[in-house]
C-alpha cells in the first residue's frame, strides 16, 4: 500500500509538467533560453535544425528530446555542449559535434557531474574530445549512443565514454571508435558493460583502473591498439566476449595487471598478436575459453598465483603459453591443446601423457626477439621436440596433466 | 693511404657521436609503452623518461609510474625528465619542474600528479623533485 501512496503524493508534479518546445519558429529558437525558462520535470522537445551552440547547463530535472534531425554544433569550442548537474536527467536522440579540444580541461559532448538516476540515450557524438564524461554519477545508464572520435588527432583525443568515481551505471549498445579509450572506468564499483562494439580506438576498447565488483558480458573488441586493459582491480567478471585484430607489437586482446579474484569465461579470442598478457593477476579462473590464431594466446608472468585456466579451446596459436619464470603457480587442467600429440589408451577423452604448452623457442623469443624469423623451421621444431622429451629451461611444473583430446563445444 | 685516413675520421667520428650525452629520446604517444605499467603512453600533458646511466632509455605515461619505479628498484639510476602539464610533448629535467598533487590533475596512474613548468600555472605549493621521490617512497 505503501509504494501507490508516495506516487500519488508526486502526482501533481507530473500533471504540471510542461511541454516546451524549441525550434525556428517555436516557443524558443535557442536551446539555452528554454532551458532558462524551463521548471523541474518540464520536457524539452528540440526540433529539427542546425544549432550552434554549448555549455547548457542542466541544474533540474528534464527530459530532452529530438523531434527529428537535431544537430548542436561547438563548432570546436573548448567547452561542455551538456553539463548535467541534476538529478533525473534523460538526454536523448541528439547529434552532437565537434567539442574542442582542449589539453587543460576535460570537456565533452555530455558531462555529469554529481548526479544520480541520469539517462544519455541514443545520441550519435561525432568528433568530440570526449563523448560522454560521468563525474562522480551514480545509478545511470549510457545507452545505444555512437560515439566516433576524429582520427586525424588521434593522440590529442579523449576517451569516448569515461567515468570518474561511479557507481551502478548501465553501459550498453553503445558504438565506439577513433578515441583514445572506447570506455574507461577510473574508481568505478558494481557497474556493468554490455554489448558495447569498441573498434579502431587508439588505446584500449575498454579500460578498468582501480574499479571493483564490475562486469563485462557480449561486447567485442576490435582493431584497438589493444582490447581490454583491466588494471589495478578486484572481482571484475569477463564474459561472452569477442577480442579480434588486436595486432602490433605491443598489443593483447586482453591485459590483466595486479588484479584479483576476477572471472575470464566463454570469450574468444581470435587474431591477437598476444590474446592475454597477466601481470601481477591471482585467484582469476580462466574457462571455457577459445584462443584461435594468436601469436601468443597466454602470456603469464612469474609473479601470477592461484589462477585456474581450465576447459578452454587453445586451436593453431603460434605459442600456447608464454611465462618468464621457471616456476608455476598456477593451474592448468583438462584444456584442448590443438598442438597436443600424446594418446590416449584408456579412453577417457583426455591423453594419458602431460602436455606442455610452453616451448623452449618461446623462452628464446623472450631473450632474442629478433629469432622470431626462424620459428616453425626445422631446426627449431627439432629444439622443441628434444625439450620436451627432456626439459631442462622450460618450466618443468607447468603442465596440462588432462589435456583433452577433442575440443569443447559451448554453445 | 687515403682509406686508412677515412677510416681512421670514421672510428673518430664514431666515438665522438658514441660518447656524447644522449638527449631525451620525444614520447610518440598512441605508439610508446609504459615501461612501469605496460599501458601505451596517450595524454601527451603527461609523461616522463629516463635515462639510465647504462644509456638505456626507459618511457612512463605518468610522473607516477617512474617516481614508483624508483623507489622500488634503487638500483636503478640515471638522469630523469618529465613532461609539464602546461607544456604538453616536451622533456625537461625533472630538477627545472614543480609537482602539484590535486585533483584537478587526472594524472593516468591515479596519482593526481602532474609537473609544472611555469611556477605562474598553478595554486598552491608545489614539491620539488627530491620532496616528491620521499613522498612516494614513504607510502
Amino acid at each position: 500500500m505503501k509504494i501507490p501512496f508516495i506516487w500519488l503524493l508526486t502526482l501533481p508534479l507530473y500533471c504540471f509538467a510542461n511541454i516546451i518546445e524549441v525550434g525556428k519558429g517555436r516557443e524558443y529558437e535557442m536551446i539555452g533560453d528554454a532551458l532558462q525558462i524551463a521548471v523541474a520535470y518540464d520536457t524539452l522537445v528540440i526540433y529539427e535544425g542546425h544549432y550552434r551552440e554549448h555549455s547548457l547547463v542542466v541544474n533540474k530535472p528534464l527530459t530532452i528530446l529530438a523531434h527529428g534531425d537535431v544537430i548542436i554544433d561547438a563548432q570546436g569550442a573548448p567547452a561542455d555542449i551538456w553539463l548535467v548537474r541534476s538529478d533525473f536527467v534523460t538526454i536523448s536522440g541528439l547529434t552532437l559535434r565537434n567539442v574542442g579540444p582542449s589539453f587543460l580541461k576535460e570537456i565533452a559532448a555530455v558531462k555529469t557531474q554529481q548526479v544520480s538516476g541520469v539517462t544519455i540515450s541514443d545520441n550519435d557524438i561525432d568528433s568530440c574530445f570526449f563523448g560522454v564524461y560521468l563525474e562522480y554519477t551514480s545509478d545511470s545508464k549510457v545507452i545505444d549512443n555512437r560515439i566516433s572520435g576524429s582520427v586525424e588527432e588521434e593522440a590529442s583525443a579523449g576517451n569516448a565514454i569515461h567515468v570518474w568515481k561511479g557507481k551502478n551505471l548501465e553501459i550498453m549498445q553503445n558504438v565506439t571508435t577513433g578515441h583514445r579509450d572506447g570506455i574507461y572506468f577510473e574508481f568505478v564499483d558494481s557497474s556493468e558493460i554490455v554489448g558495447n562494439h569498441n573498434h579502431g580506438n587508439l588505446r584500449y576498447g575498454l579500460h578498468f583502473m582501480f574499479s571493483n565488483d564490475d562486469r563485462y558480458s557480449d561486447n567485442i573488441f576490435t582493431n584497438n591498439g589493444a582490447g581490454v586493459a583491466v588494471m589495478f582491480s578486484k572481482r571484475i567478471r569477463m564474459i561472452e566476449n569477442l577480442f579480434r585484430d588486436n595486432w602490433g607489437s605491443a598489443s593483447y586482446g586482453l591485459l590483466l595487471k595486479e588484479i584479483s579474484h576476477g572471472e575470464i569465461g566463454r570469450n574468444r579470442f581470435v587474431n591477437n598478436t598476444t590474446a592475454i598478457l597477466a601481470e601481477g593477476a591471482s585467484g582469476i579462473t580462466m574457462s571455457s575459453n577459445v584462443f584461435l590464431s594468436n601469436g601468443t594466446a597466454v602470456d603469464i608472468k612469474g609473479n601470477c598465483i592461484d589462477n585456474s585456466i581450465t576447459t578452454n579451446n587453445f586451436i593453431s596459436n603460434t605459442f600456447d603459453v608464454v611465462t618468464n619464470s621457471k616456476y608455476n603457480s598456477n593451474d592448468f587442467v583438462e584444456n584442448y591443446w590443438s598442438n597436443y600429440s600424446g594418446y590416449d589408451l584408456d579412453r577417457d577423452g583426455f591423453g594419458d601423457v602431460p602436455y606442455r604448452p610452453v616451448d623452449l623457442f618461446s623462452r628464446i623469443i623472450h631473450e632474442i626477439p629478433s629469432a622470431m624469423i626462424l620459428v616453425h623451421s626445422l631446426v627449431v621444431n627439432l629444439f622443441n621436440s628434444v625439450e620436451k622429451v627432456f626439459p631442462s629451461l622450460i618450466p618443468t611444473g607447468l603442465t596440462d596433466d588432462r589435456p583433452r583430446l577433442i575440443p569443447y563445444r559451448y554453445d | 693511404m687515403k682509406d686508412y685516413l677515412r677510416y681512421g675520421m670514421l672510428i673518430v667520428a664514431m666515438a665522438v657521436i658514441g660518447c656524447s650525452p644522449k638527449n631525451p629520446d620525444p614520447i610518440i604517444y598512441g605508439k610508446d609503452q609504459c615501461y612501469y605499467c605496460r599501458m601505451s603512453i596517450a595524454e601527451p600533458q603527461f609523461g616522463a623518461e629516463i635515462i639510465t646511466s647504462k644509456g638505456r632509455i626507459y618511457k612512463y605515461d605518468a610522473l607516477e609510474c617512474l617516481v614508483n619505479q624508483l623507489s622500488e628498484d634503487t638500483s636503478l639510476e640515471g638522469r630523469c625528465f618529465a613532461i609539464p602539464y602546461d607544456r604538453p610533448r616536451e622533456l625537461f629535467s625533472v630538477d627545472s619542474l614543480h609537482y602539484i598533487i590535486s585533483e584537478r590533475y587526472r594524472s593516468p596512474m591515479g596519482a593526481n600528479l602532474a609537473a609544472f613548468y611555469d611556477q605562474s600555472a598553478f595554486d598552491g605549493r608545489a614539491l620539488s623533485w627530491n620532496e616528491l621521490n620521499e613522498k612516494f617512497s614513504g607510502e
